[in-house]
This record gives C-alpha cells, structure tokens and sequence, in this order.
C-alpha cells in the first residue's frame, strides 16, 4: 500500500513538474554560466567564461518537438582571469571580436530522451561560420525565486573544434579541442512577452 | 627552441626570404636592368609564399578584414606593373585598401536611422589623406641616391610595425607583417652583393600593406592611434630630416640619416605599444 501511494505521489510530481516546466523562459545571465576549457600547450586546462549574454527557452513538455532554444553571447565578454590572454582572445588571433561580436545557438529540434534529458540539435554561429551540433541538455531543476516567479535549471556540455569555425592560430600551443559547458537558468515569461534582445555590442 | 617557435621561424622568416630572395638573385643574374617591375613582384611574391605557409590558402571571398592582405598584395603588385604615376597608383591602391579593410566596421551601422554620417565620413577621409601621404613620403624616401641604407631602413622600419601591432594584442598580423619583414631583408642581403636599384620600386607593396596592416590592428586589435600615426608619418619625418646637414646630424650620408630617423620613429612606436599594452606573458 506505501508503494503503491509512493508511485502514484511520485506520477504527480512528475505530471506537475512537467505542467509548470511548460513555457516561454528568458534566460536569467546573473544565475548562469557559459564556461569554455581548452588544453594549453598540450599539458593544463585553461577555463574561461562569458560574462556577458542572453536568450530564450520556450519549452512544451506535451511535445518537446515544438520547443526551442536560443543563445546569444557576446564574443567580447570572454573572461579567463588574465587581461593580456583576454586582449588576445579578442583579437584578431581568435575570436575577433570586433568583426564577429556575436556568438549564437539557434535550436532546429529537440527531442525527448528521458524525463530530464533532451537532445537539442541546431547551429551555433561563431566567428562568422555556422555549424550544426547536436548536444544532451538536462533540465537540472525547477523552483520559485524570490519573487515567486518560477524557474528552471539547464545544463549542457558538448566539445567544439575551434578549426571547424577559421580559428586556427597556434596549432598546438592551443588545443583545438573546446569543451563547452552551458548552465542555463530561465525565468517564466508571462505569454506573449518579448525575446530576449541581443548582447549589447 | 620549441618546434613552435622552429615552424613560425620557417613559414615566417625563412620561406618569405627564400622566395624573395630566388626571384631577386634569378632576375639579377638573367634581366639586371628590369628591377623596376622585378622588385615588387619579387616582395609581393614573397609575401604570398610566408602568408601561405603561415596562415594556409587563402579564401575568397573573405571570411574577415584580415583575410583582404593576400589579394590586396596581389593588387598592389598589378598596378606596380601598370603604367601608372605614383600619384594615381597611391589614389587607387589607397581607396581599395581602406573600403576593404575598414568597411565591416560600419556594414551593421549603415542601415541604423541616426548613422553618423558626418562623422564617419571625416574619419575615412582622414584615412585616405593619411594613406595617400604615407605613400608619397615613401615614394620620397626611397626616391634618394642609391645606398644599401634605403633597403636596411625599410627593413628595420617593418621590424618596428611588425613589433608595434604584435604589442597590441594580434600576434598574428604582426607575423603578417614580420613576413613582409622578411622579404625586405632578403631584398637587403642580396643588395650588400649587387645593388638592386631603384629603391622606389618597393613603394608600390610597401605602401599598401603598412597601411593596411595598421588599419586592421588599430579597428579590429587594440593598436592605439598615436602608434599608428607615428609608424604612418615616419617616412615623413625621415625626409624632413634629410634636409638637415649631414654634419649637424654626425651622419655617413643623407640615406643613412633617413635610415636613423625612420627606425627612431618606429621604435618610439614600439615603446608606446609595449607601454599601453598588458603585462606581455600569460
């Protein structure tokens, strides 16, 4: 009898979840993390984040096929805790900021894999080129903030070739393996609110 | 030395040299009196060679600004051979290099409502002014009588740019600039064995690739603007001073003058880098 009301709790929760999860989000920059890893000349990992980005998440847990999500970072926000490293990442060498300020992820499918797995395929513009990539986001939770207004967690990690997309100086001295690790956290929009603007440039 | 370091030394000093240097020694040998259309072909050869060994083919269309230096090269060497005046050469050559270079810069403000017109305008016109007269004090520099001082200056003065934009936060367009380097210093080398006259052949590649090599540090890197007006005025202040004795000066000859105040110029701009720029490691 406690199993069977212990199943029937946890369908619920489930069921609820699923409902409030459902919607139109904006993602919040001050609760999330755009983090990027590339190896240094073959031996440590150097991090590195965004500080600066924004995007939209509109999710149906009915039919994930009709959700998407979209991201946009400013390519001028790379922060690795060195300001000469920063300076370089931003010119020319690398991101060139100046000419590509914007990064972007614009989702073409999601598909459900499990209750809190989705496969989120689409393609992300970066330094000028677009290339398709498909990664496993996990919803990683959901809640009230302080205002009530509710939200929910993401996170997601894929690897890039930093060559795939013309950045290709210092073969070698830098790893062209980037390893991405997006935790993105929305905040429910009201219907009909407006996207997310674009990363001031 | 890392084989990092060997590869960059061998795409970008070695290889532009040895280009340069084949074509210079082959026409010296076979043609001596045709150097005024063998000189830039030779620099802008060259050049072509170190950018695509260092950098790799090049695309067409470009993907980004810096993407323009091989086939502004190529340019520079068409209208090296046409029979153009210097003058309308620097016009023409100035144009193409600065709408190239700098028009991703104002593509997404073209269309906004309150577009600064007047004030964009004036900055590409100071552009233009500012190459037409960094070509024309070049065509004087190297217009004087023929020393192997003109070719070891130009080197030097292209060491002080190539150190200048690396200072200011792109490696990579001050290795561009490093090949062009490379190339006057075989044109040097060579000239020490026989001279390799007239010195003002080497106009028409010089002043479009410095040019353009600062535009793109100073719009899309964080080269400072005194540096790049220092580096663009030095062929200036270096027939200025040719003016002077070379008594009051203490110097060889008017050519070796010019030499010491071109490379004064660059490394004032060198100085100015390194002071404006980041701690250098990291």
């Amino acid at each position: 009898m406690r199993s069977f009301v212990t199943i029937v709790v946890l369908i619920v929760s489930i069921i609820t979840l699923n409902a409030q999860t459902s919607g139109s989000y904006k993602v919040d920059p001050d609760h999330s993390n755009i983090l990027t890893k590339v190896q240094h000349m073959g031996a440590g990992y150097v991090w590195g984040r965004f500080d600066t980005f924004s995007g939209d998440v509109n999710f149906s847990s009915e039919d994930p096929s009709k959700s998407s999500i979209n991201v946009q970072i400013s390519a001028d926000s790379i922060d690795t805790h060195q300001e000469k490293r920063d300076q370089h990442l931003k010119s020319p060498d690398f991101f060139n900021a100046k000419e590509f300020a914007v990064i972007t992820f614009k989702s073409s499918s999601v598909k459900k894999v499990d209750d809190k797995t989705y496969e989120v395929a689409g393609d992300i513009t970066l330094h000028g080129v677009t290339k398709p990539i498909t990664t496993q986001v996990k919803v990683t939770g959901a809640g009230k903030g302080m205002k009530g207004e509710e939200r929910v967690g993401t996170e997601t990690t894929f690897n890039l070739k930093r060559s795939d997309f013309g950045m290709n100086f210092m073969p070698g001295g830098i790893g062209d393996d980037v390893q991405v690790v997006m935790n993105l956290e929305g905040i429910k929009q009201a219907p009909g609110a407006a996207p997310a603007p674009a990363p001031a440039q | 030395m890392t084989p990092l370091i060997l590869t960059q030394i061998g795409t970008g000093i070695l290889v532009p040299a040895c280009a340069t240097g084949s074509i210079l020694l082959a026409a010296q040998l076979l043609k001596p009196g045709a150097n005024r259309f063998v000189i830039p072909l030779a620099l802008a050869i060259g050049f072509l060679a170190g950018y695509v060994a260092t950098f790799g083919a090049p695309l067409f269309p470009p993907r980004e600004s810096g993407q323009w230096l091989p086939w502004i090269t190529l340019a520079a060497a068409a209208c090296a051979l046409l029979p153009l005046t210097p003058r309308w050469r620097s016009v023409a050559l100035g144009l193409l290099v600065t709408g190239l270079i700098i028009h991703r810069h104002y593509e997404l403000e073209w269309l906004s409502a309150n577009f600064p017109w007047l004030k964009n305008g004036a900055q590409v016109f100071f552009i233009l002014a500012l190459n037409y007269t960094f070509a024309a004090s070049l065509q004087k520099f190297t217009d004087g009588p023929p020393s192997a001082w003109t070719p070891f200056a130009l080197m030097i003065f292209l060491c002080t740019v190539s150190l200048t934009i690396a200072l200011s936060g792109s490696a990579a367009l001050g290795q561009a600039a490093g090949i062009l380097t490379a190339t006057l210093g075989a044109l040097w080398i060579l000239h020490l064995w026989r001279p390799i006259e007239p010195a003002s052949a080497t106009t028409a590649i010089l002043a479009t690739l410095v040019p353009a090599f600062l535009l793109l540090a100073y719009f899309y890197a964080d080269l400072p603007a005194t540096c790049g007006l220092i580096l663009l005025a030095a062929p200036a202040g270096a027939c200025v001073a040719a003016h002077f004795s070379p008594k009051k000066l203490k110097a060889k000859s008017p050519a070796f003058a010019r030499a010491l105040v071109i490379s004064f110029f660059g490394l004032i701009a060198v100085a100015l880098a390194w002071y404006f720029s980041p701690a250098l490691e990291y």
